[in-house]
Parts: structure tokens; sequence; C-alpha cells
């Protein structure tokens, strides 16, 4: 993934090309940061359905306006003529350089020191213990992130979020809708306690109409994501980003009062315990209450409005800035 | 007959051999022709009238939300995951303007979905009237289309033009705002005809380019964003991926794109971080 919070490999990658070739993506600021300095040597190939997004944020040097499916079956059909008749690409040393900001900069995560669970660990262990087929929807925020960045997805549509408008809230309710539509699927809501609490009435509708959906709350009783701008850009000064002095509300009483099955998770030796619990639980919607670090930050992070050259492996760690070049 | 003869539609005098219908009825046929399995919404008084005949509709299942919101959001969710129109219904004014954070939701994220939303009756619309907002100019700019039926006849038309239009080209959010004496007034409908899809052929000269580019370029990146999803396009990707070896980054909107595992140089980042160069990952390079 690349962007705001994308992995090193990813953004690196793309500032570095000589050659982007974009299909069905609109080249959004989240994705390309300050885009002047966006992938700043690279030949612009844009396939897009809509003609209004080539050459809106970023010119295309070849833009290809249609339908990505048949596009990109005829530039396979385009692109095999070319390496039959003109001899085949080299790429070798390319990969070898993706190789090596890989094994630099995996992601990863520290657990945290302030008694927490760590968040990705949690939202890793919901995939690990769940089948490929599982479809997973977020709600908006860091939870959002983790979720992307560690889950493993198999297969299309299988990821559903808010991304473009980034409505916290959207969990719960487009969960109901996921899981209407594959009612034979296990369908993760993975949502933050501030996402949760904009929708969580859906639950209701959840449990009368036969719903059940499981929703993992990532509690770190905060405004996660704000809070980290707070304390990476506004120092640590924390303006009305803290949700919950005392456990209000009780999401296990929430969620039981809601006609769902309600689990609370504190320490990490409960956490795949838990995990299998709720999967145990079919008859009515099931929702875990995570107790996770108030300090657990998104990294990689490039932050708003810089370069994605200045992309932060972790803090105070900028892999192209360091001189990997 | 006299002066209350004439604020009768026309079409019923003159097309006696096709039965009028109410405008609700039409609506629900039509959102039944259209293959509507599932309406998430609120009732209230202006989509009243439409209600009545949902209840006896044998095709669609109707949930009934506790917020608008969440009606929008959970045809979005039906949508996303499908790639089939998802659909919501709500009453006017508060009902409909409950809709606007995921129909702007939709929009941005190209999310085929079709509102549709009670209006109040024509004759007090522009009064301030009960429950009454300016439903089609609060949504226009966070909408593929918006369209207020002020005709009952025009329903089939319309609702079939709405659903072809959420669901192609760029797909998008599409509402329909129906005043109440629409839904109420017994009609004949106007026929409906199918729309001819427009054919796109890319120009072979940039094809062409295109693959001299991917020819000579030494660092070459595949940047993939939602539209590949939309597009259904996953196994063409693949291919692509798979000829030209090229290392493919997946936005935040394609996360999930890669059908099958592809090889281990296009192994992803979250399972590099566990296992380098697993060849169990199946995800893009990141």
């Amino acid at each position: 993934m690349p962007g705001m919070h994308g992995t090193v490999t990813a953004v690196a990658a793309m500032q570095r090309a000589d050659l982007l070739i974009a299909l069905g993506t609109r080249f959004d600021d989240r994705v390309t940061g300050k885009i002047s300095s966006f992938a700043p040597d690279a030949t612009v190939v844009h396939a897009d359905i809509d003609p209004r997004e080539i050459s809106k944020n970023r010119t295309a040097d070849v833009p290809l306006i249609g339908d990505c499916r048949e596009i990109i079956a005829e530039l396979v059909a385009a692109t095999r003529i070319e390496l039959r008749t003109s001899g085949a690409a080299d790429y070798a040393a390319w990969w070898k350089r993706i190789d090596g900001w890989r094994e630099n900069y995996p992601l990863g995560y520290t657990w945290p020191g302030d008694g927490g669970l760590a968040p990705q660990y949690v939202i890793e262990r919901i995939g690990a213990l769940a089948d490929p087929d599982t479809r997973y929807v977020s709600g908006v925020g860091q939870h959002q992130m983790w979720a992307a960045q560690f889950l493993r997805f198999e297969h299309p549509g299988t990821w559903v979020n808010s991304g473009g408008l980034g409505t916290m809230g959207f969990a719960v309710p487009a969960a109901m809708g996921v899981k209407l539509a594959y009612p034979d699927t296990l369908v993760w809501a993975i949502d933050g306690d501030g996402s949760f609490q904009m929708t969580n009435q859906e639950l209701v509708t959840c449990a009368v109409e036969d719903v059940p959906i499981k929703v993992a709350i990532i509690n770190n009783g905060s405004l996660g994501k704000v809070r980290q701008w707070q304390h990476l850009f506004y120092g640590e000064r924390y303006s009305n980003t803290d949700l919950d002095v005392r456990r209000i509300p009780d999401v296990v009483l929430l969620a039981e009062s809601m006609g769902c099955a309600g689990l609370r998770c504190d320490s990490k030796t409960d956490v795949d315990a838990v995990i299998k619990k709720a999967l145990d639980i079919n008859d009515r919607p099931v929702v875990i209450d995570f107790v996770v670090a108030k300090e657990a930050l998104v990294w990689p992070m490039v932050a708003a409005g810089t370069s994605n050259d200045e992309i932060m492996a972790a803090r105070d760690m900028r892999p192209l800035f360091d001189g990997d070049d | 007959m006299g002066s209350h003869a004439r604020t009768e539609p026309s079409a019923v005098i003159e097309a006696p051999s096709r039965p009028a219908i109410s405008g609700a009825n039409l609506l629900i046929n039509a959102m039944e022709d259209a293959g509507v399995e599932i309406v998430f919404g609120i009732p209230g008084g202006a989509i009243l009238p439409a209600y009545d005949p949902l209840m006896d509709s044998t095709s669609m299942r109707h949930v009934l939300v506790r917020h608008e919101q969440g009606a929008g959001h959970a045809a979005a969710g039906y949508a996303q995951s499908t790639g089939k129109v998802g659909v919501c219904m709500a009453t006017s004014g508060p009902g409909a303007t409950n809709l606007v954070t995921p129909l702007a939701d939709a929009y941005m994220d190209s999310v085929p979905v079709v509102a549709i939303t009670g209006q109040v009756a024509q004759a007090v619309m522009g009064t301030q009237a009960f429950q009454e907002a300016d439903t089609c100019a609060i949504t226009k700019p966070i909408t593929k289309r918006n369209y207020l039926v002020t005709d009952a006849a025009d329903i089939p038309r319309v609702i079939a033009d709405a659903f072809y239009e959420a669901a192609n080209g760029r797909p998008g959010p599409v509402l329909v705002d129906i005043p109440k004496d629409a839904l109420q007034a017994k009609v004949v409908p106007t026929p409906t005809s199918q729309r001819a899809r427009p054919a796109r052929r890319v120009h072979d000269r940039q094809l062409r380019e295109a693959a001299r580019l991917i020819r000579t370029a030494r660092q070459p990146v595949l940047y993939v964003g939602g539209g590949v999803l939309k597009a259904r396009a996953a196994a063409q990707l693949k291919t692509l991926a798979e000829l030209t070896g090229i290392p493919v980054v997946t936005t935040l909107m394609a996360r999930g794109r890669s059908p099958t595992r592809i090889r281990s140089t296009l192994a992803c980042l979250a399972c590099t971080a566990r296992s380098p160069r697993s060849l169990r990952c199946s995800g893009p390079i990141c």
C-alpha cells in the first residue's frame, strides 16, 4: 500500500520509478503526498474510465480512457507483441533495490509499554484465525490503517472501507450490508471506539434482522488518529481527543443491551481465546472490546503536505532522506 | 366533467387499454425490474405511499435501519462487496439529509448506490412545508446524478435510468426524489427503453506507446487503484504483472484485488515482515 501510511517499499518504489502505470486510480493526495515532488522522474501511463481523472492531479503522458478490464487486456496483448519483436525488459536491478527496501524496512510494530494490547497484534490474530473467504470492513482511523496493513486479503471485494471521504461510523452499517449480501461468510468489522460510537445503533438492526456480524473494537479510549497528529505535530497537547476516562460507554453492556454478545479482552494471552469464543457465537452479532494501548502509533507515515521522500518508517527514521539513494 | 377532469393525466384517457397504476406501485415494480434484492431504509410521511406496496414485494427485502446514515452505508457495503447497486430509501427532509454523509462517501469512492427519497407534495414545495428540504440541491455536488420526478408516469423510466447511471461508466451514487403526490397519482406509465452501452475503444497508438514504455523502462511500477476492482479486472492485472514482472502497488481502495498467489517477487510487505520472501504470500509488493 502506498501513501500516508503506506509501506516504505511502496512509497520508495513510486518515488524512484521511471514509469508509473496507473490503473483505475486517481492520484489522491494521501497517495502522492506533496504532488510537485511525487514520482518526479516517472513517465505516466494513466488508464481510467472517467476522462476527468486524466491529468487532473498529475499530467498523463499516455492516457488510456476506458474500462480497466478491457484496457488491461489490450495492454497485455500490445505488450506481448512489443516484447516478442523488440526483446524482453530487464528489471533485475530494480527488483534488487526493492528487495533492499523490503529487507531494511519491513512493516512491523513494537509491543507498547503502557499495559494495553498492541492493536496490530489484535488485528493480526483476527486475520490469522479467519478463513481466506472472510470479509473485512473497517471504520476510519488508526484501526483502519492497521487493518489495511496487517490483514491478508485473498480475494477482490473482501476489504470494504471508506477511503476518500474518511467517514467515521462506516464499519457497523457497512458490515451489515456485506453480511446480508454474503450471509454464509464470516464478516468482521474492525472498528475504533470513536468510529463505533457514531453508528453503533445499527447493531440493533443486525440483532433484530438476524445479521450476525462480528465487531472488533480497537479501543484506545481516544480519537487515536487525531491524537497521533497531536502527538507528532502539536507538542503532545491532546485537545479534545480523550474519549474514555471512566470506560464510558461500557461496550460490553452496550452490546448486550442491543441484543448482541459482548466480550472484552485486555491481555495478550486471552486474545486468541476471545476471538475463538466470538467465532463460536453465530445466533447474534458479537462485539469484542479490545483494550489496546493509547500510545500505539501508525507507522510508516508521510506527514500531510510533505513530500513522500520524507516518509518516516518510524519516529525520526527517514529512509529516503537518509541517503538510501 | 368540468374543470376537475382537466387536472387528470391525459394518458389515462388516451390509452385506456393499459391500466392506470399508482406511482408508488410503479416505483416498486421498477425496483424489482432493476433486480433489487435488499433495500435499507426508514419510512416517513412523504415516502409512506411507497412503503405500502413494498410490503407486498416478494423479491425485495426491506431492512429497517435505525438511522438513515446506516441505510446509506449498508447499501454501500452491499455494493462494494458484490459490485451490484446498493439501494437505500428515506423520507423527505431529515430522512434525506441524513443520507448526505453516505452519499458523499459513495461519491468519493465511486460506489454504485441508488437512494430513493420522498419529497413533500408538489403543491407545497418551496413553502417550507413540514419535513421539506431541497434534496436535489443539497445532494447535487455529492451524487453522480440526481432526479426530481414530477410526473408519476416517468417513474419507471427514471428508476431504470438511475440504476444504469449508478452502475455504468464510473460507478457512483444516484438519488431519485419523488414528491408524495407523484407516488399517489394513478397513471399509465411511459414506456422505458434500454440505453445502448457506449462503445469505447482505446487508440492502438497509445497502447503501443504504453507497451514500448514498459519494455524500455528500468524502474516501472504498476500503481493499482479501486477502479481495477470495480472493473473486475483482477485476473487481467495478474496476467499483466506476470507477463512483465513489474512490481505492483495497491492503494487502500484496491486491497484484496489480487485473487491468487502471484509470485514471490510480488510478495506483500506485511507478509515479508514475518517471513522474508514467503512463497505463501499472495499480495502485491506493498
